[in-house]
């Protein structure tokens, strides 16, 4: 038989739920970090079961521990009691990754959240995961110095939830994302032991375990320090907005920005539907009547920056840019990337729901797969408005629905999944940056096969040999693949029903 | 080298099933497999343990897909680099990779090594460039992880893995890379130190300054103490903002002591030949030893002493070479036979002191006498039960390239 048959045959480690004794759990992790650190109300794990995703589910308990030490312990008490376990930073996260699907212990890293050091010289910072992303950016700050991955929810997300998931942001199109600058990591192993992988210096000989655990989600093991890497502040910067009156010819332009080679520090794009959403919510200075506009930022030194933006301008012009605007000062650039990055919220406000899609494409076929995404919206009839990092091709489509409409939230998982079903047909993937978690686990299978996951399975079993760290993501169960649709319309179905009785 | 030494004859499946087919018989029959793309670096790390096949991947050197206007190519591992980079030369393009030229050298063999060159500190080094791959596991079992778009999170980066694993997980056989336009114009400079320890303060300086150099790099060629030291430093991009890099660059030197500074002919050419330094000591008559160092920056003039002390403990022709802005520093050196007892005891006292802050001392080529009282990579401290772990997922039998790593 196959290797494949032999990994469906032997699903790994059989795990039982331990009918959980939550007074003695309770006293047990209180004795651990301290009865301040440990949440057990239900009225407290409310808060708890859910992040940015749909999923939700409660954890037995919260606990927040302050150092490797007593996330070593942690660990260790899991594996004894069997209990299942979950790490979560500010639980921003979209695809559900920090979600105790299996309940168990939730370990908050909230209380984690220090500089440890910065050391300018060597353009590192070695800091606890719970850290938040651009606190570490304001820190260095004073040194010419930052942080480059900046995801949207950069204000409240932890570096540790960015390792987790590997994030990206609008400024990762030339210096890259999570995975490119962080260098060394000290791990909680399932195996309850304190382990380090790489350090400042980079090249560490052996496997890339750094490589390996960022982006895992959090299935190898818990984050207890990053050492990440530091990058000069830009001596100049230069935003502007090229406006389209098609979204066609502004897709087009970023194809020809890519191909010219002349790639900018950030490359954005959105739609009419989100630049009403984003002007009613911030009056960011973004044209209502635009089909599409381009959020374009270069940096470098200024003559080299004005001969770039001129590159990109005879670009955009040549594709049919109406019009060109540049930002004449600190106070504008800001709006426009206050705009830009608070489109989900805005959204929010047009609409009482939204799922947002996090896809992948060839540069190249981004006006194609933006002509399908609007075909989609007229299908379910859901409007879908369009903001993302064009340059990368990674797409966020967020399409709006009315969770109290019966069957909104089933047509808009379909609508989400067609989107995704189709960026894995024009070449591309699942997820550039928000993660597989629970909510894409199943669609894994639209780019990997039974033998890819198996292997992968491999690698996760090698780590959590019990099957107790962060349950149910990522890899699909074997034989899971097939049922993809029925399983993604049923799970969309038990949220709704769910949600319907606690609105009882 | 090795591989005409040796009796077996090699094995050159030309598809990614004949590797399956081959693997899964003699993961069945236990078979020891040594694995190799043209064998150019087969004289890189650990003296392989005993085998009994040997598997190249020369037949699997086809063009897979390249889409220039996505910047994105995929080929199969055993295609020469030098062909490789022919393909993205006709459209402009290139694979922004830069390590010691060698006849045949193959994509596959470039990655399981993880070489690059002084263009990195601008570039990155393979783990940045590398989006995807396609590979077959020791059982036969065949996998890909990543994909062919430049971001991507779906499932785990085994790519990673592969890259400095010298084949002890898997074989290679397809690899996806996002590739970088040609720049316009590539320039170099150069400035002379009276010591190391300025030459690294000025390399700090231009790393922390405003200015975006794609190569800095120390060359010392007289290691005695005391002795100057050179900082070669390049650009690249539009001809007028190279120009001003440049000029910043040498600023820049000559206000941290620089005794001289001077620009140089032909940025692409010195750059290549600064990449090619370690083929001088890599040759067939000589038995080479070649030691690197990875540290900080700060860390970068200790480790130097270090290594000057190891190449003048060794005598004959020694230098040292850094990676300035990236925290790699090499010894090159053709060691006199008769001082072959006394290296091993200083390049582990060296190991020790270079193991703080992740740094490590890696033996990446020496004379055969030195094997038995060294590793390779030293031990992989506390991160080797994990490594260990994989291992055993991956490659359960311990089939491939065996005893490279002592796992």
């Amino acid at each position: 038989m196959s290797v494949s048959e032999k990994d469906a045959a032997q699903v790994g480690p059989e795990v039982k739920a331990t009918p959980i004794d939550r007074e003695k759990l309770v006293r047990d992790m209180a004795g651990i970090v301290g009865p301040e650190g440990v949440l057990h109300k239900t009225y407290d794990l409310k808060l708890y079961e859910y992040d940015g995703s749909v999923d939700k589910h409660l954890p037995e308990v919260v606990v927040f521990p302050r150092s490797a030490e007593q996330v070593a312990r942690i660990v260790k008490y899991c594996n004894r009691e069997q209990l299942f376990y979950t790490a979560r930073g500010a639980g921003t996260g979209l695809s559900g990754g920090s979600i105790p699907l299996r309940g168990g212990i939730l370990v908050a890293f909230t209380r984690m959240n220090k500089i440890l050091e910065i050391d300018a010289e060597n353009l590192r910072a070695v800091v606890e995961p719970g850290l938040v992303n651009l606190h570490l950016s304001q820190a260095v700050a004073p040194y010419g110095l930052y942080f480059v991955p900046d995801p949207s929810s950069q204000k409240a997300c932890t570096i540790g939830g960015n390792v987790a998931e590997n994030s990206g942001g609008p400024h990762t199109l030339v210096y890259g994302v999570t995975t490119n600058h962080v260098t060394g990591l000290e791990v909680v192993t399932p195996d309850g032991e304190i382990r380090h992988y790489g350090g400042k210096a980079t090249d560490a000989p052996g496997y890339d375990m750094v490589g390996l655990f960022v982006g895992s989600e959090g299935t190898l093991g818990l984050v207890t320090k990053v050492t990440v890497k530091l990058t000069p502040l830009p001596p100049a910067v230069k935003t502007f907005l090229a406006i389209f009156d098609s979204v066609e010819k502004c897709s087009n332009a970023v194809s020809g920005i890519i191909r010219n080679g002349v790639i900018p520090a950030a490359l954005e794009m959105m739609d009419n539907l989100m630049i009403g959403a984003v002007e009613a919510s911030s009056h960011a200075g973004y044209p209502l009547d635009a089909a599409a506009v381009l959020l374009v930022e270069c940096e470098g030194l200024p003559d080299a920056l004005e001969q770039q933006a001129g590159t990109i301008e005879d670009i955009c012009r040549r594709e049919g840019a109406t019009q060109f605007r540049t930002a004449k000062d600190a106070a504008e650039r800001e709006a426009l990337w206050k705009g830009r990055k608070g489109a989900f919220g805005a959204v929010g406000r047009m609409s009482p729901d939204y799922y947002v899609v996090d896809g992948v494409v060839p540069r190249s076929k981004l006006p194609k797969v933006l002509a399908a995404v609007g075909d989609i919206s007229r299908k379910y009839n859901l409007p879908i408005a369009n903001v993302f990092h064009a340059g990368d091709g990674n797409l966020h489509p967020l399409v709006m629905f009315d969770g109290n409409k019966p069957g909104d939230l089933q047509k808009a998982v379909k609508a989400g999944e067609d989107i995704i079903r189709m960026c894995a047909e024009e070449g591309g993937t699942l997820s550039g940056e928000h993660g597989i978690g629970v909510e894409k686990r199943d669609m894994m299978c639209f780019i990997f096969n039974e033998d890819d996951l198996a292997i992968m399975r491999r690698v996760r079993q090698a780590f959590d040999t019990k099957g107790l760290c962060n349950p149910e993501k990522v890899i699909p169960t074997p034989g899971r693949c097939g049922e993809t649709r029925i399983a993604t319309a049923r799970k969309a179905q038990e949220i709704y029903e769910r949600d319907a009785m606690q609105a009882w | 080298m090795t591989i005409q030494d040796s009796n077996l004859q090699v094995m050159n499946p030309g598809t990614e099933q004949a590797v399956s087919r081959l693997f899964e018989e003699f993961s069945r029959d236990k078979l020891k497999t040594r694995l190799i793309g043209s064998g150019s670096k087969s004289n890189l790390g650990n003296p392989l343990g005993s085998y009994q096949r040997l598997v190249s991947s020369v037949q699997l050197a086809g063009l897979v897909d390249y889409q220039p206007e996505d910047l994105t190519i995929t080929v199969q591992a055993g295609m020469p680099f030098a062909k490789l980079q022919s393909i993205l030369g006709e459209q402009g393009q290139m694979l922004p990779l830069d390590p010691p030229e060698l006849e045949g050298q193959t994509i596959g063999g470039l990655l399981a090594t993880n070489r690059n060159g002084p263009r990195r500190l601008l570039y990155g080094a393979a783990r940045d460039l590398l989006i995807g791959c396609r590979f077959v596991l020791s059982d036969g079992s065949i996998g890909h992880s990543g994909g062919r778009v430049v971001k991507n999170v779906a499932g785990y980066d085994l790519h990673k893995l592969f890259i400095g694993s010298f084949g002890t997980l898997g074989m290679l056989t397809e690899v996806t890379f996002k590739v970088a336009p040609r720049p316009q114009y590539v320039g170099a400079g150069q400035a002379e130190f009276g010591s190391v320890e300025q030459a690294y303060q000025a390399a700090r300086q231009c790393v922390r300054s405003n200015l975006t150099p794609s190569a800095l790099e120390t060359v010392q060629e007289d290691i005695s103490p005391n002795a100057s030291c050179i900082l070669l430093f390049a650009a690249e991009g539009m001809r007028v903002a190279v120009d001003g890099q440049l000029a910043g660059l040498s600023e820049i030197c000559r206000k941290a002591g620089a005794v001289s500074t001077k620009l140089l002919e032909d940025g692409p050419a010195v750059l290549q030949a600064e990449a090619n330094l370690e083929n001088r000591y890599n040759t067939l008559e000589g038995q080479p030893l070649q030691i690197r160092v990875s540290t900080t920056l700060t860390g970068l003039p200790r480790a130097h002493a270090l290594l000057a002390e190891i190449g003048r403990a060794a005598g004959g022709d020694a230098r040292v070479v850094s990676r300035a802005g990236s925290g790699i520093t090499y010894l090159l050196a053709r060691p006199a036979p008769p001082k072959l007892e006394k290296l091993a005891p200083l390049i582990k006292k060296g190991r020790e002191a270079s193991q703080v802050d992740g740094g490590s001392l890696v033996v990446e080529r020496a004379p055969v006498e030195i094997w038995p009282q060294l590793d390779a990579w030293g031990d992989f401290g506390d991160a080797n039960a994990s490594m260990q772990a994989l291992k055993n997922a991956l490659d359960p039998r311990h089939l491939l390239n065996p005893d490279l790593f002592k796992l």
